[in-house]
């Protein structure tokens, strides 16, 4: 099985890194992928929607070409997550918020985001890891990614299914 | 009877060159790793800095069975020596020898010095 990540970083600045760490290929917010806030049109590649508006969310979550919708603060309702499930699409869960955040907000993160994955297990919604990362830095190899989603509660077989399924859909 | 120990070793890239000659780099690794693990995960995994391949990549030993811990507390890393980093586990083995043979095989002209992307 072959894993991928999204990030946020230029392209220019990863080179050769992402086959270091593991990754068949790492797709790139902006140009492979974008974050769609509101309704629109599509305009380039996939998107994946994060809002914390109910009907927003579901009108974009019937478009073919949106794979996806991201937390909104953290957290996603239970409404949206039925959405996301009757549409057949994913959550995205950004691990380098988690990982890189202030020691103060970190514990508030791993709090919100176990409970986030309790509620996409409980109610069997689909979902894929990504790093979303913003700088060289922040970036996770695929090991990483599986290591930090047993942390938040995911058991190994689930994480490693769940790097490998951004590369279908995208 | 004889009580083997027995590691695993981690290859670990940093995103920027770490100086391990000196202590600095060494005890800033170490007293981050033991603020993520903990006094008691940390006496138990015994993490420790092995060899230095090229400009940032080392390898790490622990005691087998806490490599997971390892490679965990190795993600929330972000500050050594007072310096922003990123630490990317890449690969374990039970060996030094095949971590340093994959490194000279994939990180071509890193053992020159020369240093990667």
């Amino acid at each position: 099985m072959h894993a991928f990540d999204l990030v946020g970083v230029k392209r220019n600045d990863l080179g050769e890194l992402p086959g270091r760490l593991g990754y068949k290929k790492i797709f790139y917010l902006g140009r492979d992928c974008e974050i769609v806030e509101g309704i629109r049109e599509q305009v380039g590649g996939k998107g994946v929607i994060r809002s914390g508006n109910h009907e927003v969310v579901a009108k974009m979550l019937r478009q073919t070409w949106v794979i996806g919708m991201l937390p909104n603060n953290d957290s996603i309702s239970k409404l949206d997550l039925q959405a996301v499930k009757d549409n057949e699409k994913s959550v995205l869960l950004p691990l380098a918020d988690v990982v890189c955040a202030d020691e103060s907000a970190r514990q508030q993160k791993l709090g919100r985001m176990r409970t986030l994955v309790r509620n996409l297990l409980r109610f069997k919604v689909p979902f894929l890891l990504v790093s979303l990362a913003e700088d060289r830095e922040s970036l996770l190899s695929s090991a990483q990614m599986v290591e930090v989603a047993g942390f938040i509660g995911i058991d190994e077989m689930r994480a490693r299914q769940a790097v490998c399924r951004l590369g279908e859909l995208i | 009877m004889i009580f083997k120990k027995k590691l695993r070793y981690i290859l670990v890239e940093s995103s920027g060159a770490l100086n391990f000659s000196g202590l600095e780099a060494a005890e800033s690794l170490r007293k981050a790793m033991l603020g993520f693990m903990g006094q008691l995960h940390y006496f138990r995994a015994n993490p420790k800095v092995v060899s230095h391949l090229g400009g940032s990549a080392f390898i790490l030993s622990t005691n087998r069975g806490y490599e997971k811990s390892a490679i965990l507390a190795l993600s929330f890393i972000r500050n050594i020596g007072g310096e922003k980093v990123g630490l990317y586990t890449i690969r374990t083995s039970g060996t030094v020898r095949s971590l340093k043979s994959y490194f000279l095989e994939n990180y071509a002209g890193w053992a020159t010095g020369k240093g990667g992307s």
